[in-house]
């Protein structure tokens, strides 16, 4: 149950989702990732692609930079998620 | 040396604005209503179509890019292949055409410039047109393309409304133009795979018109920024049908597959997929990747044929003989169910 953090910001896209999406691959089940994105399309589209494989993620923005929050669970691509661990009622989707 | 892709984030047709606002924005447009508009906004097509006489009509369309490569000469090559893309794809033949330059002097060599009207200068006569003047604007970053003037017989005119129920569904091109450039762009594609995706941006869709027209074919689109499912969605709503498409058989580019499965998806991937998700059923055992590059949008695609199922394979074979070795029936046209699009 560790945590990783994804620097990703300056990256264009698609760079953001490879990095998560490496990240994610060699984390453990139960591991909670850190992404930072500053780039809203970006954040939006690393969020999507999330969200279309049924991974949880919760997201924040503070001072222009977006926290993602990511976790991994026991079976990748294949959990389902609530809409209420998506807080995309911040108005920035 | 230049490198164009250095100026841009989303080069191609992946810098289109979404369809979804594009909808919003022609839903206020003033609508003209004129006999001899044979094809116009309303049904999404690739072109206008304007009848002169009773045996002559004129296709106009135009369309221009960030680069989507790295060298001037190539990103001119491209950006006439598709620009010239939608007149084929309405079985026509082009005349003439204007280039559309957007060009930072400051900040770019002006030989870069004379090399992108080379490469449109070469690929335009290979497509049987002439440049016959254009327009430059001091822009960062560049852009480049066409507005182009084609001739069609009107009662020859091949549009997106008449694709009917029994008929095969068959693309031309391999797609993937959009995932593997974003690989270039990251370092993440061997030369030879993004060679090979340039090569097929090159490609002319004029061959395949040729042929498709020998086949009495009524109902054919290009597939360019709103990905396979963005145009093939365009199609089958304007035709009143179904398309039932199988993504193991769609024909993808050398590495996209691998890519995608790394999480390069450009952004245009999920603009369209918002674009089209309301109308779309995706299979529930649908590899995700596959999706995905179905939605990934295309620069200077191939075209989509619907074509009548006693001759599709024949078609098939002429195309794979004509310089378009991928072609591929990838789906069929069904009665209209709830969705547009079914992918399995």
């Amino acid at each position: 149950m560790s945590k990783h953090n994804v620097d990703a910001r300056g990256c264009l896209c698609p760079k953001p989702i490879i990095m998560t999406k490496a990240a994610l691959d060699a984390a453990s089940s139960g591991d909670t990732l850190i992404v930072l994105i500053d780039k809203e399309e970006s954040k939006t589209n690393t969020v999507t692609f999330l969200k279309d494989n049924n991974i949880p993620v919760t997201w924040e923005l503070s001072e222009g930079v977006f926290t993602l929050e990511v976790h991994k669970l026991d079976h990748e691509f294949t959990a389902t998620v609530s809409e209420e661990s998506c807080p995309i009622a911040n108005g920035y989707q | 040396m230049i490198d164009l892709l250095s100026t841009v984030e989303y080069g191609g047709c992946s810098s289109k604005l979404s369809a979804t606002d594009l909808k919003i924005v022609l839903k206020n447009m003033r609508r003209v209503k004129d006999d001899r508009l044979l094809v116009s906004i309303d049904t999404g097509d690739d072109a206008g179509v304007y009848k002169l006489t009773d045996d002559l009509a004129i296709i106009q369309t135009t369309d221009f890019f960030p680069p989507i490569c790295s060298d001037p000469y190539e990103f001119g090559q491209i950006a006439v292949a598709n620009a010239v893309s939608d007149v084929f794809a309405m079985g026509g033949k082009v005349l003439t055409a204007l280039n559309l330059v957007m060009f930072p002097k400051d900040k770019l060599p002006l030989a870069a410039l004379t090399s992108i009207l080379r490469g449109g200068a070469d690929k335009l006569e290979e497509a049987g047109g002439i440049i016959v003047g254009g327009h430059t604007i001091d822009d960062y970053p560049p852009k480049y393309g066409l507005a182009v003037t084609g001739a069609v017989h009107p009662d020859k005119v091949i549009t997106n409304t008449a694709a009917s129920v029994g008929d095969m569904l068959i693309l031309t091109k391999p797609i993937g133009t959009g995932v593997v450039v974003a690989g270039q762009r990251i370092d993440n594609v061997s030369q030879g795979s993004y060679k090979n995706a340039l090569e097929n941006m090159k490609l002319l869709n004029k061959n395949a018109s040729a042929i498709m027209q020998k086949y009495e074919i009524r109902a054919a689109t290009d597939i360019t920024g709103f990905g396979l499912l963005g145009h093939a969605y365009q199609m089958a709503l304007a035709s009143k049908v179904t398309f039932r498409m199988h993504s193991k058989q769609v024909p993808l580019l050398d590495s996209a597959y691998e890519l995608v499965k790394t999480g390069c998806i450009p952004g245009a991937c999920f603009r369209n997929q918002e674009y089209v998700k309301a109308a779309c059923m995706f299979s529930s055992d649908l590899d995700y990747n596959r999706k995905m590059l179905m939605l990934d949008a295309q620069t200077s695609g191939g075209l989509l044929i619907s074509v009548r199922n006693e001759v599709a394979d024949d078609l098939v074979s002429d195309l794979r003989a004509g310089n378009y070795p991928s072609s591929q029936i990838i789906g069929q046209v069904i009665p209209r169910t709830r969705d547009q699009i079914e992918v399995e």
